[in-house]
Parts: structure tokens; sequence; C-alpha cells
């Protein structure tokens, strides 16, 4: 058990009009030292409130039930000064939305010295150096200028990069990115990614990437991991999604996507519209909408469970995989 | 192919003026295209190509600072006053649906009443002509007759986008632009919202002008494709022989930059 982050049934409940309601229903899921694991799905499917649950980043009056271990710790059990110590040096977060989680009225300088001093206890001067060398290595140029900028002067691609070099100072050992780079162009998202990419590799850095986008998933995590309505549905090495996805959900998105089609003028279809764990009944959450559900699919929620080098929760699975996964999606 | 053209655009130029130190900036700077009826054309570029600006420009929304645009052959000059009954003559010529849905409706109006709206604003429909062009919007559009009496507030996304869609459709335009209309919505709603609007243009030979980053988008769903760059278009032509041969050195940037299976993100040389 070398895992540095493990999910173990993770069930989140988040307040919503005041009534404590289902978000996640089961997540389980590990993360091994320097391994880089993506989290798909589309909106409502619960993958930023996951990675949020490991970051202990959830609103007051959210119930987590399972477990969340990093290096085998409780964090869902950290009190004040744990989870300090986890959110400092542990782990670190990128969020999609860089200048809402910057101070704007502080200089950019003054947001990346700060934590160095106060988490590694470094001195002023060896902390603005440091961070001058960081954003030299994010690919800033002539870093000083910037130190003295706002967030406001700054462009979103370089502000996102601020945010990647005020995460890799504090080295810690698992980066949680919450869609990255989603708000960015094409240009800017492929230099940051390649920027997150190559810092993790150099410094042995784990990376759990949340994102809606499976191929940005396959391009830069060694494993992926699909979410639908609260729940994991598959989970395999990102090499494979695409050649051989396991659960009818995966297929059909890769399907319906218009990467995959070339000239054909209709798309191919996952008819219906993506359930949210609130709205997840008795059965398959997927059921509806699934070109080859069958009666059984309704009556228990499959569970994730281990087929050829990954696993899937969808109880045709095998029979599926056997004759090839084909047609999901189809004519709306 | 010898349709008459719908759009022309001339030497379009729009400069917005700086504030507090900050130099004027000229989002559309010299851009020209035609696009014939029936055609659907995209203008593909990343923040601050002046794609969306020069889209506003054709619909009414700014007044650009050089340049001519023609709508179904009729110059549309960058008055400082229109007309009621021009402005809404205007509306029947084209019309746009915008990228988010959450804010492109009004909250307290019901979706039946947001779309008969404009039918009647139009074409002075009474109540029956109303109520079938109503069914027969939502029906154009997938919806359900029970969706007419919903809060926007009660929809998914990608519903209202379908309402975005039949509120502009009402107008019966000749021309529809659509900037990123399909950019906020989920991968399995984005195919469902894309096959409408090829259902929709097989029915009504609509003329498309799509505002879109997202090259795969383009390829499913433009004819021409205009690959724009701060202000400037550096590589026009026919959808596949851009994609898939670009002259352009910045084309080809773009096209590597989108993820997909087997790609490696790499840092361009600074």
């Amino acid at each position: 058990m070398s895992g540095l982050l493990r999910l173990e049934h993770l069930q989140v409940r988040l307040p919503i009009d005041g009534e404590p309601r289902t978000v996640v229903h089961d997540v389980s899921l590990d993360v091994s030292p320097g391994e880089a694991v993506a989290i798909v799905g589309e909106s409502g499917s619960g993958k930023s409130t996951t990675l949020r649950a490991v970051a202990r980043l959830l609103p007051p009056g959210s119930e987590v039930r399972g477990e969340v271990l990093f290096s085998g710790e409780s964090v869902t059990a950290m009190g004040g000064r744990a989870l300090r110590q986890l959110r400092t040096g542990g782990i670190g977060m990128v969020f999609q939305d860089a200048r809402a989680n910057m101070n704007p009225v502080r200089r950019v300088g003054d947001f990346l010295v700060e934590a160095l001093v106060t988490n590694l206890g470094q001195s002023r001067e060896e902390a603005s150096r440091r961070v001058a060398s960081l954003l030299q290595e994010v690919g800033i140029a002539d870093p000083e200028r910037r130190l003295r900028q706002y967030p406001h002067e700054l462009s979103g691609g370089l502000l996102q990069r601020v945010m990647i070099a005020a995460v890799v100072a504090m080295e810690p050992r698992l980066i949680l990115a919450d869609e990255p780079t989603s708000a960015l162009d094409v240009t800017t998202q492929a230099e940051v990614l390649a920027l997150l990419d190559g810092l993790r590799r150099s410094r042995g850095m784990a990376l759990l990437l949340v994102t809606h986008d499976l191929e940005l998933a396959a391009a830069v995590c060694d494993r992926t991991a699909v979410m639908y309505a609260g729940s994991l549905v598959e989970e395999q090495r990102s090499a494979l999604v695409h050649e051989a996805p396991l659960h009818p959900y995966t297929a059909g998105l890769i399907e319906s996507s218009p990467h995959s089609a070339h000239g054909a003028r209709r798309l191919p279809v996952i008819p219906g519209r993506p359930l949210s764990g609130l709205e997840v009944g008795v059965g398959c959450p997927f059921a509806d909408r699934c070109a080859h559900v069958r009666a059984a699919c309704r009556v228990a929620t499959p569970p994730l469970h281990a087929v050829g080098a990954g696993s899937v929760a969808c109880l045709r699975a095998e029979e599926l995989l056997a004759s090839g996964l084909e047609g999901v999606a189809n004519g709306c | 192919m010898a349709a008459e053209p719908l759009l022309e655009v001339e030497s379009l130029r729009k400069v917005f003026p700086g504030h507090r130190g900050h130099p004027e900036v000229a989002a559309v700077d010299g851009v020209s295209f035609t696009v014939r009826e029936g055609e659907a054309v995209a203008l593909v570029g990343e923040s601050g190509s002046g794609k969306t600006t020069t889209a506003r420009i054709v619909v009414g929304l700014e007044r650009q600072t050089a340049g001519e645009v023609s709508v179904c052959g009729r110059p549309r000059e960058p008055a400082a006053r229109v007309t009621t009954r021009e402005r809404r003559r205007r509306g029947r010529e084209a019309q746009i649906v915008f990228q988010d849905p959450y804010s492109s409706l009004d909250p307290c109006q019901k979706i039946g009443s947001a779309i008969t709206e404009v039918a009647r604003l139009h074409f002075g429909l009474d109540r029956a002509e109303c109520a079938a062009r109503l069914a027969d919007l939502l029906d154009q559009v997938g919806l359900r007759e029970q969706h007419a009496s919903a809060l926007p507030r009660t929809l998914s996304g990608g519903e209202r986008q379908r309402v975005a869609i039949a509120c502009a459709l009402a107008a019966e335009p000749r021309l529809l632009i659509l900037d990123e209309a399909v950019s906020a919505l989920d991968v399995s709603i984005q195919a469902q919202i894309l096959n409408l609007l090829a259902d929709v243009r097989e029915r009504t030979r609509i003329t498309y002008l799509f505002v879109s980053h997202d090259l795969a988008v383009v390829r499913q769903v433009a004819d021409r494709v205009l690959v724009m760059r701060a202000g400037r278009v550096v590589e026009e032509g026919p959808t596949q022989r851009v994609l898939d041969q670009p002259q352009d050195p910045y084309t080809q940037l773009l096209l590597d930059s989108v993820p997909r299976p087997g790609w490696k993100p790499t840092r361009a040389i600074a």
C-alpha cells in the first residue's frame, strides 16, 4: 500500500437549501507518488466536489463519509494544525479562475513571497530571489517587473502561471488542479499544461486533474477516471480510454465529440442530459441514456469492479467489451 | 454555388478608445469577407482576435470606426440613431445567439412568452397564430410543449440554448450568428445542439456565421473558415483545406494546440 492519496468509498453531502444532499455517492481512487490521474466528467458529476473533499475545502455544513487518506493519514479526521501542514506542504491546489483566487489589492510578488515567508520560514530577501527564479521557470519574462504588478495587470495565462509557481514553490507531493486551463485560449492552454507537466515530472509530484475534456486528460495523465452523476463509472490507463472504453457513457462521450467525427453530417448523440449526483435514484445512474440498458440495470447500482487492467461500474461491461462497445450514442 | 452574397464586410475597422494611460486598441483592423446565401462560415481565433467584435458590428450591437457592412444587399450605416422600424427590419435579416444561455434569457419571463414576443413584434400575429408558431418553433428546437410555461431557471444549459435559438429563429432571419453558442455546453449536449443547427439549416436554407475558438466544432459545422488574429484575417478558405493543410503558421499553431489522443503539450519557443 504505497499510495500517496487514497479515496475509499467517498461520499459527500453538501448543504443545499439548508438540507444536506448527496452530491458525490461513491468514489474510490488511488494516486501513487509521482503519478498523474485525471477525473473527467460533465457538469454536476461531482468531480470538483471530490477534489475539494481531498483538500477539505468543502463549504461549512458538508458531511463526508468514507475515507480520504493522504500518505496513510486520514484527512477527514485532521485538526487545524495538521490541516495547515497538509495544505502548505502536502498538497497544492490550482483553480480554474486564478484571478478569483488572488487578492486583487496586493501585488503578485506579495502573494508569492508571503507564502514562502510564513510557511517555510524564509527571509524576505531569500524568498524574493526564489520567487523571481520560479517565475522565470514558469516562462514569465521580466519577473522583477511582474512581481511589482497587481493581478489585474496580468493576462489570464500569466496569472495561471503565477498560480502554478505559487503551488510549486511549496514543493507539495500532490497537486490538485481543477480545470486549470478551461478559461484559457488553446495555445495558452498547451503552454500552461506543458509547464505543469514538466515541473511536476522534474520534481516527482503527483497530479490529480479535474477536467471535462477526455482528450486533454489522456494527453497529460497516466490514468483517467470518469465520473457520472456523483459516482466513478470507469477508471483505467489513459492510453486505453479512447481505444477501449469500458463504460457505455465513456464510449458515448468519445463518439459524440466533434473531435472524433471526421466529415459525418450528424454527430452520434447520447440522448437526454447529464444527471447530477442530486438526481440519482435506484439503479445505474446512466440507465435512462444507455443503449445497452437491461432490466437488471435499474434494480441496483452496479459496483465498481475490475475488468482487464481497469475497473468499471457497469453490469454488462464484460459482455459489451467482448462484442465491442459501439453504437452507444445514436441519433436524437 | 452561385448564390448571392448575403453578408458583405469591407475593410471593417473598430478602434476602442484607450483609458487611464492605456493606448487605444484596434480590435478589428481591416477585415473583409463575403458570406453567400445558404453558406456556413466560421470566424476562428483566440481571445482578442476581433471575431466577436466583428459579429457584434454585423448585428448592430457595436458601431464600426470605418469600413462597410451590408446585409441582404443593404448597407448598414453606422448611424447613431436607427428608427424602430429599421431596427426591426434588420432583426429579420440577422439574429444572434450568445455563448451564455444563463445570462441571455430574462429570468422572469416564461419561455413561451419570450419566443412569441419576438414573433408578434416582427409579424403582428394574433393569438391563434402565435400559438401555432410557438408550437412549431418548440418542435424545431426539440423542446416539448410543457416547456412553454417554464421559467428559465428550471431549464438546463442545453435547454436554455435551445430556447435562445428558438427566439432567434422566431424573427425568421436569413442570417444567424452563433457567438460561441455551444462552448459553454457539456460534450454530450454540445453534440445535440450541433445536430439541431444542422437540421435547421437543412430545412430552412438559413445562413450561419459561427464565431468560435473550437476547431473541432468548426470542422463539424462550417463550409468555410476565416482564421483571425489580432484584428486581422490571417487565413481563409474551405474548412477542410484550412484545417488539413494550413498555410499560415498561426493556423498550424492553433491546430497543434488542440488536445487529442497521443498529443503532448509543448511549450512554444518564446
